[in-house]
Order: structure tokens, then C-alpha cells, then sequence
């Protein structure tokens, strides 16, 4: 945006200066080569008039006598020459002097002739007759040096070039200003919804600054994230309410059937352990839903945490298990420090080798490796399991999904489809991504990357 | 050694033929179930009764700082007239009884609260009868080092007071956690303990991850014991240990 209208800014500076200083200046120009050569002009007339009077006496036949050398007219450097009416000199001007004998031949026919020349020196030659009453009796030559002149127009050229200058930096200054007066508050609003999007709900951008109409959207979003904090966390609280409340109607129940197994005897005990099983697994669903509520609350904390000895450890637990079922646990890891909250990774982990363990075949094997991906560190863990469909891997981290129950590997004992839900919840909080993509000849890879401890 | 009180209904055992559990045994000792909720204060009653132990009940706050002492406190913490972690303070401040709060609350933060109140031990909704039963013969061993017995079977001995495990006689170093889980399965040898009891008795009840954590555990036990066939897994239900021959 500051782009921008600084762009629109010095155009409009530009078209300005081009538009109408650049033709006042082209007019001055002008204007003061006019009254240059107007005044050289009135200076021939005059030194013609002066020289008359000698021509005339020359035409009788007298000498031509004294000089007009000091004739106010002139100026400066001034040369001049006289010619009598049959074209030759009568008074001889200096070296300087060029008149051709066409120039004076156009002179002596009644016309006043000026011609800008370049050498010997840069100047206005004009030729103008002098009459005797109505007869022309000679001609006289005057070449002004034009340096003045040049001076003149260069130094309005300049004082026009400065002023566009200053007017170029105003109009900069003016605009780069302008935009921070208006972009600050966008691009703190920016950063606002940033971290709100980041799950930071309580954050809301500041309405004292900038101009009304960003102090006017900066308040809309504050409407708007006050509402999604609100909605955010009544939906928050109603699903932990609803999980407490469950609890004890839940205790009651369970109490009662266990009681009553002890009491009825044959086939009604089978019956009972089946609803008692119902109620584990509801209780179960309470306690995961209850789970879930917690880590949507947890606020990011993070601390520094060495992956490698944490995925050291973790595989070390699980080994035994993934010995009992022939399953080779292998681990690659580099060096790896990375921010995230204290117990997050663990449960992470937890979760990713018990989903891995459960879709691997024995003799399969399950790798974790950790490494440097761009900035970020990845933490995969492969299975050799059938993998997911694109469609699976899509729903994945929603809640309540679980594999479809006709899949082969779906171990009905374990997952209330909160799992992965959790996971996702647990890695996006600190700030990671988490994506699941088919290693081909092997089964599903589970990559997580984590933002590496600063510092 | 327990006296009834106003505001308390006392009952005596039933018949110790009807109990839960086959290792239950009429100890007469007395409970106090402090719990507003009659659906579950009833059952607690009928089954704490079964399994041998005289049971007196409160139904609020006021009612269960009437009531007279009792060797094992069951007090929910939920209760309508007095805050559960307060009434806990004052009854310990006034009881050497065993208190075990009833709570729906399983974060780490309310459980810590609880027993730093003073609390012995806690039990999360919805918890079954082993685990509360299990839960009750634990505090009281504390309270009264004489009770604890130690668990034999075969080469193994498991001692739960002194959390002490020997294969023949030889000390086995145990994590806390696998101390739980095979105490949980020595205490009745042979019989199959489903996992949802076993998650209930090692994890306070309701820990919440991936259940197979609890093969993990067992893995683990399983090599240190030194006899993979010593605890058997019984596919789709549980585990237990397996008989001797």
C-alpha cells in the first residue's frame, strides 16, 4: 500500500511539473530571448541614428571622423561596425565581427536583419539601415554577446529544477507518511487476526490510531473476535459441563449393575456384562471428550525440548511391546532442540506408536526419525501398516472418526476417534503442522513439524 | 470401634454369603458415604455392605460433621450445602478416619487440590466396585500396617505395604506404575482382570491416551519378572497371572 500511493504521489508530482513548470519555463525562455534581442535591435537603431548624420557627410565626400565607440546604447562587449550605402566598411568593427556582404546587401534593401550565431562567439548580430529622412544611407552591425543571456536562462532552469526537486521530496515525504499513518494500524490489525487465527483469542486491535475508518474496522474485528472468544468457550465449557454432569448418573448406573450381577445368576450375568462393557466404553468416550475439552484449553507454553532424547526414551518404553509382536522399532535422529509446551510431545508420540502399533503386521516395522526440514524440524513416524485414502486422511483429525469398522487392522478395543483429534490439537497449539501422506511400500507417514527453539 | 450419630443411618453387615468378590471378607469395620446423590449413596451403602463393612451415610455437609468417627470417610466432593475441599479439612482436622474423596473432576490440579485438603486418596466417576473396594483395603493398610498381607504365588511375592516385589527372593526394581499393575493381579491370582478395571486401579481411574500404554506397562513387567508366561494375556478381555502348575 505504501507502494502505492507513493506512486500516485509522485505522479501526480510529476504530471504537475511537466504539465506546467517545464512550459512556464519554455515561455520565460523565450520571453527573455525577445526582449534580448528587441534590446539589441533598439541599440542598432540607435547607434544608425547616431551614425547618420556621418554617412550623410561621407556621401559629400568628407572623411568620417571620431568614433561611436562610447555610444550609451552599447553595452558590455558589444562590437559594431558601419557600412556605407554602397556596402563598403566605413567604420570597421573587430575580428570578432562577422557580417557577411549578403547581410548587408538585406540591410541597405530596407530590412533589418538578426541572426543568433554561434561563432566567433556566441551572440545576436543585427543589421539595421540608417536613413537620411526617407533614404537609406548605410548600415550599421551590432553583435551582442549572448553570455548574459545564457546565464539568465540557466539560472531560471535551475531555480524551476530546484523547486520540482523539493517538490518531488514533499510530495515523497508527504506520501510515505501518509501511508504509515494509514498502514500501521492495518498492519497491526493484520497481526491481530493473525494471532487470532493462531488460536490466541483473547487478542484485539488497538482503536486510537490511524484513520477513522481503520479505527472503524479495527472495532468490527474486535466485535467479531469478542464473539468467537464467547462462542469459543461457552462451546468449550458445555462439553466439559456435559461430560461432569455425565460422570455421576454413570457412577449410579455402574454401581447398580455390578450389584445386581452379584445377585441374578445364568444367562442374565451374560447380559449384564454386557451392558456393563457399554458403560466402560461410554465412560471411556466421557473421559476422552473431557481430554479434548482440557488441550482445546491449554494455552501455548513453550520450553526448550531435546527430540532426539525425548524420542530416545519414548521408543525405549515402547520397545518391549514392539518386541512381544515382532515389530522392529527403528529410530534416525539428528540433532534437534525444539520449542513446545512441557508433556505435549510425549502425548504425541504416545499416541502416534499405539496408532502405529495397531495397523503394523508382525515382522512389519515402524520408524521414527527426526530431522531438519527448510527452518523447521520434521518428526515422522512410518508404519507398515495398509495406509489411508485420501478421504480417511482427510477426515483423520476430526473428532469421533475412527477406521471404518470393515478395514482389517481396526482393533475394536482401543480408539474413541479422539486420538489423532488430540495429537493435531497438541502440535497446532505450540505452532507445529501435522500432515499424513502414504509412504509408498511401507504405510502411513505422519509428519509433524515443529518450530525449533530460538536462541 | 465406629459409634452411630444423629443425622447418620447405621446399618449392620448383611449376610457375608451375598458378598462382591471372593477376597472380600466381613472386617466390620465402619464407613462413613458422605454423598448427596441417593442413586449412587444407595448402592455405596448396599455395596460396601456386602463386602463386610458396617455403613453409615450423610447426606450433606452439615449432617457429616454430626456424624460420629469412622475408620474410612467416603466423602464426595460435590456436595450442596459446604464446599468439598473444606468439609475435607474439617474432617481431617476432627478424624484420624481414612478419607477417600468421590469427585467427577480427573485434571491434575483438582486431584492435587484434593489431597493436599487431606484427602488419603481419591476415586473419579464413575468408578466400579473392585476399584472402590481396592481403593478402601489400600488406605486402611496404610492406616493399619498390621492388615497388609503379603501376596504370594508360585516364586512371586508382592508386599503392597512396603511395595516390595521378590521372585524367589530375589528383589525385582519396579516403576510405580508396573508395582500397580501386578499388585492388581496378585491379588487374586488366576482370575482375569478386564483392562478397563486394570486402567481404572493402576491410573487413578480416568487417565485419558492411547489404553495401549497399558501393554506397554505390561511388556515391560514382563521382562523384569523374568517369566514371560507369568502374566498371561487374555486376547480381547485383559490379563492375569497364570496358575502354577
Amino acid at each position: 500500500m505504501t507502494r502505492r500511493i507513493l506512486a500516485a504521489f509522485l505522479g501526480l508530482t510529476l504530471a504537475l511539473l511537466i504539465g506546467v513548470v517545464v512550459p512556464l519555463g519554455v515561455m520565460s525562455v523565450d520571453h527573455d530571448r525577445h526582449a534580448f534581442s528587441d534590446e539589441t535591435v533598439a541599440a542598432a537603431s540607435a547607434l544608425a541614428s547616431a551614425a547618420e548624420e556621418r554617412l550623410a557627410d561621407q556621401e559629400r565626400g568628407a572623411p568620417v571622423l571620431g568614433t561611436l565607440s562610447f555610444h550609451p546604447a552599447l553595452i558590455g562587449h558589444d562590437q559594431f561596425a558601419v557600412y556605407g550605402s554602397d556596402g563598403r566598411v566605413v567604420i570597421p568593427g573587430p575580428a570578432k565581427l562577422r557580417v557577411t556582404p549578403a547581410q548587408v546587401a538585406a540591410a541597405l534593401s530596407g530590412k533589418t536583419v538578426q541572426e543568433w550565431q554561434d561563432e566567433p562567439q556566441d551572440g545576436l548580430l543585427v543589421l539595421r539601415p540608417a536613413y537620411s529622412g526617407s533614404q537609406i544611407v548605410g548600415v550599421t552591425a551590432v553583435q551582442r554577446a549572448a553570455d548574459p543571456l545564457n546565464e539568465q536562462i540557466a539560472s531560471l532552469w535551475l531555480g524551476l529544477g530546484l523547486t520540482g526537486l523539493i517538490a518531488v521530496l514533499l510530495a515523497t515525504t508527504l506520501s510515505i507518511g501518509l501511508a504509515r499513518w494509514v498502514g500501521r494500524p492495518l498492519r497491526r490489525l493484520d497481526a491481530a487476526a493473525d494471532r487470532l487465527g493462531a488460536g490466541e483469542l483473547t487478542v484485539r486491535a488497538s482503536t486510537v490510531m490511524g484513520p477513522p475508518e481503520t479505527r472503524h474496522l479495527a472495532g468490527t474485528f474486535n466485535d467479531m473476535a469478542g464473539r468467537l472468544e464467547s462462542l469459543i468457550s461457552s462451546h468449550r465449557t458445555l462439553v466439559a459441563d456435559i461430560s461432569h454432569q455425565l460422570r455421576t448418573p454413570l457412577a449410579a448406573l455402574r454401581l447398580r449393575l455390578e450389584l445386581l450381577h452379584d445377585d441374578v445368576d445364568g444367562t442374565a450375568t451374560g447380559e449384564l456384562d454386557g451392558a456393563l462393557g457399554e458403560i466402560a466404553r461410554l465412560s471411556r468416550l466421557v473421559d476422552g471428550l473431557l481430554a479434548v475439552a482440557r488441550v482445546e484449553h491449554t494455552r501455548p507454553a513453550p520450553v526448550t525440548v531435546d527430540l532426539r532424547e525425548l524420542v530416545r526414551e519414548r521408543v525405549a518404553i515402547w520397545s518391549p511391546l514392539a518386541q512381544e509382536h515382532e515389530i522392529q522399532l527403528l529410530t534416525s535422529s539428528g540433532d534437534a532442540i525444539v520449542a513446545a509446551t512441557a508433556g505435549h510431545l510425549e502425548q504425541v508420540l504416545d499416541n502416534l506408536l499405539a496408532n502405529a502399533l495397531d495397523v503394523t503386521p508382525r515382522e512389519g516395522q515402524i520408524t521414527v526419525s527426526v530431522r531438519r526440514h527448510h527452518d523447521l524440524v520434521r518428526l515422522e513416524v512410518i508404519d507398515s501398516g495398509p495406509g489411508m485414502t485420501p478421504a480417511q486422511r482427510e477426515q483423520a483429525f476430526r473428532r469421533f472418526w475412527t477406521q471404518p469398522a470393515d478395514s482389517p487392522t481396526r482393533d475394536s478395543s482401543s480408539g474413541s476417534g479422539l486420538g489423532l483429534a488430540i495429537v493435531h490439537r497438541l502440535v497446532t497449539v505450540d505452532g507445529g503442522t501435522i500432515a499424513l501422506t502414504n509412504v509408498p511400500g511401507h504405510g502411513l507417514a505422519v509428519q509433524i513439524d515443529l518450530h525449533p527453539a530460538s536462541g | 470401634m465406629a459409634i452411630g450419630a444423629e443425622g447418620a443411618t447405621t446399618s449392620g453387615p448383611e449376610d457375608p454369603e451375598t458378598s462382591p468378590g471372593a477376597q472380600e471378607r466381613a472386617t466390620g469395620l465402619h464407613v462413613l458415604v458422605i454423598e448427596d446423590d441417593p442413586a449412587i449413596g444407595r448402592q455405596l451403602e448396599r455395596g460396601l455392605e456386602r463386602a463386610g463393612y458396617r455403613v453409615s451415610r450423610a447426606v450433606d455437609g452439615s449432617q457429616a460433621l454430626l456424624a460420629g468417627p469412622a475408620d474410612v470417610i467416603l466423602l464426595d466432593l460435590g456436595l450442596p450445602d459446604i464446599d468439598g475441599l473444606e468439609l475435607c479439612q474439617r474432617l481431617r482436622a476432627r478424624s484420624a478416619a481414612a478419607i477417600i474423596a468421590v469427585t467427577a473432576r480427573s485434571e491434575e490440579s483438582a486431584r492435587v487440590a484434593t489431597l493436599d485438603a487431606g484427602a488419603d486418596d481419591y476415586i473419579i466417576k464413575p468408578f466400579g466396585f473392585v476399584e472402590l473396594l481396592a481403593r478402601v483395603r489400600a488406605v486402611l493398610r496404610r492406616i493399619n500396617p498390621a492388615e497388609s498381607g503379603q501376596l504370594r504365588h508360585g516364586a512371586l511375592t508382592v508386599d503392597p505395604r512396603t511395595r516390595r516385589v521378590l521372585v524367589s527372593d530375589r528383589d525385582v526394581a519396579l516403576t510405580p506404575k508396573e508395582f500397580d499393575l501386578l499388585a492388581c493381579l496378585a491379588e487374586d491370582p488366576g482370575r482375569v482382570l478386564t483392562r478397563q478395571e486394570i486402567l481404572e486401579r493402576a491410573w487413578g481411574g480416568h487417565w485419558y491416551g492411547p489404553s495401549k500404554v497399558l501393554d506397554v506397562h505390561m511388556a515391560s513387567l514382563r521382562r523384569k519378572l523374568g517369566d514371560p508366561a507369568l502374566i498371561e494375556t487374555v486376547y480381547g478381555v485383559g490379563y492375569r497371572l497364570a496358575a502354577i502348575d
